[in-house]
């Protein structure tokens, strides 16, 4: 034991784990090093115990919110469709802010629109 | 499966003119070597604007949809050959929109205010 307390002293406090490690290899044979290391092992095991919760998904998750046209097909030829997402007084395009479509709902409308203006419908 | 689509608009003819016009049309992609799938008339109605085409201009148009199968190489010549002809106004080819796969659109994931908070700023 005053082997170990020179140890400690010389080390330092955050080396203390190392230390004892350390010092029980060199200066204790024999049945003190097989009782450290068993008192080590032990502790780490203490966390796998059954009550604690187990990792899982949110069981009560709730689907996520979906925009006018989710899942719909958006097709250039329903102009009574695009039309309602163009200013009626001078023609541009909606904001995001203004339809409420997910992004990519956002870009094919877009898209579309264009398609349909470039070929007169 | 479905390739091609022609949006095609010809002028405001009589009946007989129109149903001429269109057996020329789908004579000529089969001549190429294309097989109509269908042809759809979406009616005759009023241009958005007028139009201009083998100086005539034209404010009537009828609205007809051609899906064909086609080999990719013969699209530009039936393009050449639809502007060639009078009675078309504009003829315009495009891939199928059936063809392409609707994704499966989940939803609007909320994003977190923490990262709108610290956006980086827009450089012009």
């Amino acid at each position: 034991m005053a082997a170990l307390v020179a140890v400690y002293r010389v080390l330092g406090r955050k080396k203390l784990t190392h230390g004892i490690t350390a010092a029980v290899c060199l200066p204790d044979p024999g049945t003190r090093t097989v009782l450290w290391r068993r008192s080590c092992s032990q502790y780490k095991q203490v966390t796998s115990n059954e009550n604690l919760p187990v990792a899982m998904e949110n069981p009560y998750k709730e689907p996520l919110k979906k925009c006018i046209l989710c899942g719909k097909h958006v097709d250039y030829k329903n102009v009574q469709l695009l039309s309602q997402f163009i200013s009626p007084y001078t023609g541009c395009i909606h904001g995001r802010h203004i339809t409420g479509l997910c992004g990519k709902k956002q870009k094919e409308v877009s898209k579309a629109i264009k398609r349909a203006q470039i070929m007169e419908l | 499966m479905p390739r091609y689509e022609l949006a095609l608009i010809l002028k405001a003819m009589q009946r007989r003119e129109t149903a001429a016009a269109l057996k020329r049309t789908v004579e000529a992609l089969m001549d190429k070597g294309a097989i109509v799938r269908n042809l759809e008339n979406l009616g005759e109605r009023a241009l958005p604007y007028k139009m201009s085409a083998h100086s005539q201009q034209h404010w009537r148009g009828g609205y007809f949809l051609v899906d064909f199968y086609a080999p990719t190489t013969t699209v530009q010549s039936i393009m050449e050959h639809l502007s060639r002809d009078i009675d078309v106004i504009r003829p315009n080819i495009v891939k199928h929109p059936l063809t392409q796969e609707v994704k499966e659109c989940e939803g609007i994931i909320p994003v977190p205010l923490e990262e709108k908070l610290y956006a980086p700023k827009k450089r012009k």
